[in-house]
C-alpha cells in the first residue's frame, strides 16, 4: 500500500491525534507488576473521539483496494468492524482457541512466559484479498506477526499447501506511536 | 362496497434486509459441545452489504431514543456495539470475562447450564440515570444479559433495551427480559404490526 508523503505530514499534524492520546489511560502493573496497561476503554467513552479514532483509520484506507479487515480478539473487534463496514471490507474475526466453530486454522505464538494462539475460518480470507489487520495495541509485534501467517496461509485458503511460515510484516500504522 | 372493504385488509410488510440477514447466519451443529446448534454470525460479517443492513435495523430503531450508551458483551457484542454506538452517538461500554478489564471494576455472577460465570464493568463508565442499550449477537437463556441488566442497574443505568440479532426461542422464559429484548424472531413481530392501509 502506498502512502505518499504529503498524506504522512498531514497524519502527523492532525489535531485529532492529541484528543486521542489525551484519553487514553495508563494502569501502572497490569496484569502483572512492571507492566504499563494503555487502556483505551475510556476513549471508548468519549463519542467524539471515538469518532475521530475510526475516521483516521477510515480516510488511510479508503481507496486502497482493502477487501479484508481482520480483528484481533478481543479489542480488534471493537475498531476493525467499524472500519470494514466504511470501507465496504470483509470482517474476518481473528480468535483464541475454541471459539470460532467449524473448520479453522490455527498458529501458535511465543509470548513472554509460554505461548499463545489465534485462530481463522478456513475460507474467510481468498487468494487475492488485500488484509487489514487490526488491534488496538502493538507492544512485541509476536500477536501481529501470527494474524499475518494465518491471513497469508494457503493453508486459509482452503488449498491443501505448506502452511507458509516465512511471515514479512508489511507496514503497521499507529495513530499513537510510544517510544 | 367492495372498495370499503379492500381498504380495510391490512396488509404485513416485511423489511427486505431481514432474509439476507437470515441466511447469512450459519448454524453448525454440535458447537462447543453435543446437542448444541450453534448459530454462527461469521458468514455475515463476510458480506458487507449484510452486516451494514443488520447494523443499520439497529441504529434506525436506537437513533431517536436518547440512548446515552452502548454497552456490548464480550466477545460478538463487541462486533456489533461499537458501530451502533458511533452512529448513534453513544459511549460504547465493554462488559468483559473476569480479570480483563484494568482498574476498579464491578462484577456480576450468574448461572450456566453447568457452573457459574462472570461479567464486569468498570467503576465510572456509568453516571447514574443514563440510558442504556445492551447489544450481543444471540440470546439464548437470557442468562447473560440478565446478568449485564443487573451489573448496569447496579451501577444506576436505566437500561432501555436489549437488541439481539438472533433470538432463540428459549428467552421466552426469561420473564425479566420480556419486555426489553429486540430480536430477529421480533422483528418479525414487529413486520408484521407494520400495516398498510
Amino acid at each position: 500500500m502506498v502512502v505518499s508523503d504529503e498524506e504522512k505530514r498531514k497524519e502527523m499534524q492532525d489535531p485529532r491525534t492529541k484528543g486521542i492520546a489525551s484519553t487514553i489511560r495508563v494502569v501502572p502493573n497490569f496484569p502483572k507488576p512492571g507492566i504499563m496497561f494503555q487502556d483505551i476503554t475510556t476513549l471508548l467513552l468519549n463519542p467524539p473521539v471515538f469518532k475521530d479514532t475510526i475516521d483516521l483509520f477510515i480516510e488511510r484506507y479508503t481507496g486502497k483496494g482493502i477487501s479484508v479487515v481482520a480483528g484481533v480478539e478481543a479489542r480488534g473487534f471493537i475498531f476493525g468492524p467499524p472500519i470494514a463496514l466504511a470501507i465496504g471490507a470483509k470482517f474476518i474475526p481473528l480468535r483464541k482457541p475454541n471459539k470460532l466453530p467449524g473448520e479453522v486454522i490455527s498458529e501458535e505464538y511465543v509470548l513472554e512466559y509460554g505461548a499463545d494462539c489465534l485462530e481463522m475460518h478456513v475460507g474467510a480470507a481468498q487468494p487475492g484479498d488485500h488484509a487489514l489487520v487490526v488491534d488496538d495495541l502493538v507492544a512485541t509485534g509476536g500477536t501481529l506477526c501470527a494474524a499475518i501467517a494465518l491471513l497469508g496461509s494457503r493453508e486459509a485458503q482452503g488449498e491443501a499447501a505448506v502452511h507458509s511460515s516465512g511471515v514479512s510484516l508489511l507496514a503497521i500504522y499507529c495513530l499513537r506511536p510510544k517510544m | 362496497m367492495g372498495e370499503e372493504a379492500n381498504c380495510n385488509v391490512a396488509v404485513a410488510v416485511v423489511d427486505p434486509r431481514l432474509q439476507g440477514i437470515s441466511d447469512a447466519i450459519r448454524v453448525v451443529p454440535h458447537f462447543p459441545k453435543q446437542g448444541i446448534m450453534f448459530n454462527d454470525i461469521t458468514p455475515l460479517l463476510l458480506r458487507p452489504g449484510v452486516f451494514k443492513d443488520a447494523v443499520d435495523i439497529f441504529v434506525e430503531r436506537y437513533r431517536g431514543m436518547g440512548i446515552d450508551a452502548v454497552a456490548g458483551i464480550e466477545a460478538r457484542g463487541f462486533i456489533f456495539g461499537p458501530a451502533i454506538a458511533l452512529a448513534i452517538g453513544a459511549k460504547f461500554i465493554p462488559l468483559r470475562k473476569p480479570k480483563k478489564l484494568p482498574g476498579e471494576v464491578i462484577s456480576e455472577t450468574y448461572v450456566l447450564e453447568y457452573g457459574t460465570d462472570c461479567l464486569q464493568m468498570h467503576v465510572g463508565a456509568i453516571e447514574a440515570g443514563e440510558r442504556v442499550l445492551i447489544v450481543d449477537d444471540l440470546v439464548a437463556t437470557g442468562g447473560t444479559l440478565s446478568a449485564a441488566i443487573r451489573l448496569l442497574e447496579r451501577a444506576g443505568a436505566d437500561v432501555v433495551e436489549c437488541a439481539c440479532l438472533i433470538g432463540l426461542p428459549k428467552f421466552k422464559e426469561c420473564a425479566c427480559l420480556h419486555s426489553l429484548l429486540f430480536a430477529s424472531e421480533r422483528w418479525k413481530d414487529i413486520d408484521k404490526s407494520a400495516v398498510h392501509y
